[in-house]
C-alpha cells in the first residue's frame, strides 16, 4: 500500500488512494465520536436540529459579524466536546474553504466599490481590489468555512448508528433511514471489491499501458461492479427474507429528551433568531 | 461539480429542494411499486455502488483523470426512477457525512446529478439505441446519452451559480457566488465538454459493452426489461418536458424582473435570440444608472431591509414550487383518469 503513494499520478494509485481516504475518515470520525464531551453526551436530534439551524443562519447572514458569531459559537462547542481545535479549524478551513478562496480571487477586481489597492491603472482597464470586494471575500469564505465547520461538529461527535437514529427519530420516513443504513454499510463492502480490483491490476501491471486500454479496463471494473451489486442486492434481500422481513421495517430504539438537550434546543434556538434578526438591523457594510 | 454550502442563496436552495420534490416523491413510489419488499435492499446496494463509482479515476486522453458521476450508467441498467433514488441517497450521505456538496445544496445537487442528468441521459440512449440494439449500437448510444447527461448536469450547476449575483446586497457586495452566467457557463463548460465529459462517456460505454457482451441477461430479463414501469412512461416524459420549459425560462424570466447584473443578461440574450429587444436595452440603460439596482419584488421599495427581501424571495420560490405541484398533481389525475377510462 505504501508503494501505491509513490505513484498517485497514475489512475490506479489515485483511486486506491480516494478510497483508502474515505475509508480512512469514516473510522477517524467514528473513533472521535466516542470520546466524552458535550456535543457527544447530547440526543442525536437536538444535535442535528442544531446543526440544521446554524447552517441556515449562515446562509442567510448579510454581515460578517453574524458568520463570524456562528463561527464562535461553533469553536465553543468543539472546545467542550474535548475536540483538537487545531486539527478541527484545520479540517474546517482546507479543503472546500480554500478552494473557495482561491475562486474567489479574480472577483476581488470585478466587484465595483472605493478602490483600496490599486494594481494597474490604465485608460482601458483598471485593476483594484475595493472595500466591497474585499468584504464579499471575506463574508463568502467565511459562509463556507462556517457550514464545513458546521457538518464537521455534527459528524466528529455524533456515531454514525445515532445519526442514523436521531434522523429515524425526526420523521423521516423509516425507510428512507433504513436506506441510508443500509447504504453506508455497502458503500465499505464494495469500496473493498473495487479496491481489490484496482490493486490485482497494480500487482500485475509492468509496464505503461495505452489510455485506450486503461478507459476499457476501468469500463469493465465498473461493469463488474454493477453485476456484484445486482447479486448482492438479491442475497441481501434473500437474507432479509430468511429472517422474517415481509417490507414493513421496525427498530428497538427510544430516546427520551433530557432536560440538557431541551436545554440545548432552546439556547439554540434563541441563539439563531437572535442572529437572525440583529443581522437584518445591522447597517450595510 | 457538488455545489458547497455557501455558495447559492436560501432562496434558491428552496426552490431547488421544490423541484427535486415531485421527482423524488414519484421515484419512491414507482421504485416501492415495481420491487415491493425487494426496494429496501436494492435501493440500498445502488446507491452504495455510486458513492464508490465516484471514487474511481478514469483516465482521459491528455495524461489527466477524471471521476464519472455514473448515474446515466445506473438509468439504462435499472430505469431512471431508480438512478433518482440511488444517486440522491449517495449525494445525501456524500453531503452528511463525507462533507462532499453542502446540507443547503443537496435539492440542487440531487436535480442536477440525480434527477436531469439520469433522465436526460436516458432518454438519449433510448432514442439512439432503438428497439434490438447490437453490442456496438448499445455502446455507443450509452456514450453519447452520458456525455450529454452530464454536461446538461454541468449546464444546470452553472445556470444555478450564475443566477447568484441576482441576491447581492444593496452595497453591491457579492452575498453568494460572486460570478454571474457570463463565467459559470464558461468555466463549467469548457471542463464538462472536455475531460469530464470524455471520462463520463467512455466509463459508461466500456461499462455497458461489458455487461452487454458478458452479461446480456441484465438487459433481457435483467431489470431494465423486467421493470418496464420502472422507465421513464408518461408521468416521467411529462416531467422531463416541464423541465426543460423551466430551464429555458428561468433565465429569461430574470431578464424580465430586470436582474443587477443586466449587462450581462443583454449580452447573453442577444447570443441566444441575435438581438436584443429594444424596450429591454432601454430599461438596461434605466437601471445602469439608478443609484440602487433594482431587484425587490415591485410592491417593496429599493430601500427596504434585508428581512424584507429575503421574504419577498421565499414567497416568490414558495409560488414556484407551489406551481410546479399543480402541474405535477394535474397531469397525474388526468393520466391516471385516461388510464382508468382505457381499461374499462
Amino acid at each position: 500500500m505504501l508503494r501505491l503513494t509513490l505513484r498517485r499520478r497514475d489512475f490506479v494509485g489515485r483511486s486506491l488512494s480516494g478510497m483508502t481516504g474515505v475509508l480512512e475518515r469514516a473510522l477517524y470520525s467514528e473513533e472521535e465520536a466516542r470520546q466524552p464531551g458535550l456535543l457527544q453526551s447530547m440526543d442525536p436530534r437536538v444535535k442535528i436540529v442544531a446543526v440544521l439551524l446554524l447552517i441556515l443562519t449562515a446562509a442567510l447572514a448579510h454581515h460578517l459579524i453574524t458568520v463570524g458569531v456562528v463561527y464562535g459559537l461553533v469553536l465553543l462547542l468543539a472546545y467542550f466536546s474535548n475536540l483538537s481545535l487545531s486539527s478541527f479549524a484545520k479540517r474546517g478551513w482546507l479543503g472546500i474553504t480554500l478552494f473557495s478562496a482561491a475562486v474567489f480571487v479574480p472577483a476581488l477586481f470585478l466587484l465595483p466599490g472605493h478602490p483600496l489597492l490599486v494594481l494597474l491603472e490604465g485608460p482601458p482597464i483598471r485593476l483594484a481590489i475595493t472595500d466591497a470586494s474585499l468584504y464579499s471575500a471575506a463574508l463568502f469564505v467565511g459562509r463556507v468555512g462556517t457550514s464545513v465547520s458546521l457538518a464537521l461538529l455534527l459528524v466528529s461527535t455524533t456515531r454514525w448508528a445515532d445519526q442514523l437514529r436521531g434522523m429515524g427519530r425526526l420523521r423521516v420516513p423509516e425507510v428512507f433511514v433504513v436506506v441510508l443504513g443500509m447504504t453506508y454499510r455497502y458503500i465499505f463492502l464494495l469500496l473493498r471489491a473495487a479496491s481489490n480490483l484496482f490493486l490485482a491490476r497494480a500487482s500485475r501491471t509492468v509496464s505503461a499501458t495505452s489510455g485506450a486500454e486503461q478507459r476499457r479496463w476501468a469500463g469493465s471494473a465498473v461493469g463488474v461492479l454493477v453485476k456484484r451489486s445486482v447479486k448482492l442486492s438479491a442475497d441481501v434481500h434473500l437474507a432479509m427474507q430468511a429472517r422474517g422481513f415481509s417490507g414493513t421495517i421496525r427498530t428497538l430504539d427510544e430516546y427520551i429528551m433530557r432536560d440538557e438537550d431541551w436545554l440545548m434546543l432552546f439556547l439554540t434556538a434563541f441563539a439563531v433568531a437572535g442572529l437572525i434578526l440583529l443581522d437584518g438591523r445591522l447597517p450595510w457594510g | 461539480m457538488h455545489i458547497p454550502d455557501g455558495y447559492l442563496s436560501p432562496a434558491t436552495a428552496v426552490v431547488m429542494y421544490g423541484a427535486a420534490a415531485p421527482f423524488w416523491y414519484q421515484a419512491v413510489g414507482k421504485v416501492k411499486e415495481v420491487l415491493k419488499s425487494r426496494a429496501a435492499p436494492f435501493v440500498a446496494v445502488f446507491a452504495a455502488f455510486c458513492f464508490v463509482i465516484q471514487m474511481l479515476n478514469i483516465p482521459v486522453p491528455g495524461g489527466t483523470t477524471a471521476h464519472a458521476v455514473g448515474s446515466v450508467l445506473m438509468a439504462i441498467v435499472l430505469g431512471p426512477w431508480a438512478a433518482v433514488i440511488g444517486g440522491s441517497t449517495a449525494l445525501i450521505i456524500q453531503a452528511f457525512f463525507f462533507g462532499d456538496g453542502g446540507i443547503t445544496a443537496i435539492g440542487a445537487n440531487c436535480f442536477n446529478m440525480a434527477i436531469a442528468m439520469p433522465f436526460v441521459g436516458y432518454a438519449v440512449y433510448r432514442l439512439l439505441a432503438g428497439r434490438l440494439p447490437s453490442v456496438r449500437r448499445r455502446t455507443i448510444a450509452a456514450a453519447i446519452g452520458a456525455y450529454i447527461g452530464v454536461n446538461v448536469a454541468a449546464l444546470l450547476t452553472a445556470l444555478e451559480l450564475g443566477l447568484q449575483p441576482v441576491f447581492w446586497s444593496e452595497g453591491g457586495k457579492a452575498l453568494y457566488n460572486p460570478y454571474g452566467l457570463g463565467v459559470t457557463i464558461p468555466a463549467m463548460m469548457t471542463v464538462h465538454l472536455t475531460i469530464i465529459g470524455i471520462a463520463e462517456a467512455a466509463v459508461t460505454g466500456a461499462a455497458i459493452a461489458y455487461l452487454a457482451r458478458r452479461h446480456s441477461e441484465i438487459f433481457e430479463d435483467g431489470w431494465a426489461a423486467k421493470g418496464k414501469s420502472l422507465a421513464l412512461g408518461k408521468m416521467g416524459w411529462a416531467l422531463v418536458g416541464i423541465l426543460g420549459a423551466l430551464v429555458i425560462a428561468t433565465p429569461l424570466g430574470l431578464i424580465g424582473t430586470g436582474s443587477a447584473d443586466f449587462e450581462w443578461a443583454a449580452e447573453q440574450l442577444k447570443g441566444m435570440v441575435g438581438y436584443v429587444p429594444s424596450g429591454l436595452s432601454s430599461m438596461g440603460t434605466v437601471w445602469r444608472f439608478a443609484p440602487l439596482p433594482d431587484y425587490t419584488l415591485p410592491t417593496l421599495g429599493a430601500n427596504s431591509g434585508f428581512l424584507e427581501q429575503s421574504l419577498a424571495y421565499i414567497l416568490s420560490a414558495v409560488v414556484g414550487v407551489s406551481l410546479l405541484f399543480v402541474v405535477f398533481f394535474a397531469t397525474r389525475i388526468i393520466l391516471n383518469r385516461r388510464a382508468n377510462r382505457n381499461a374499462t
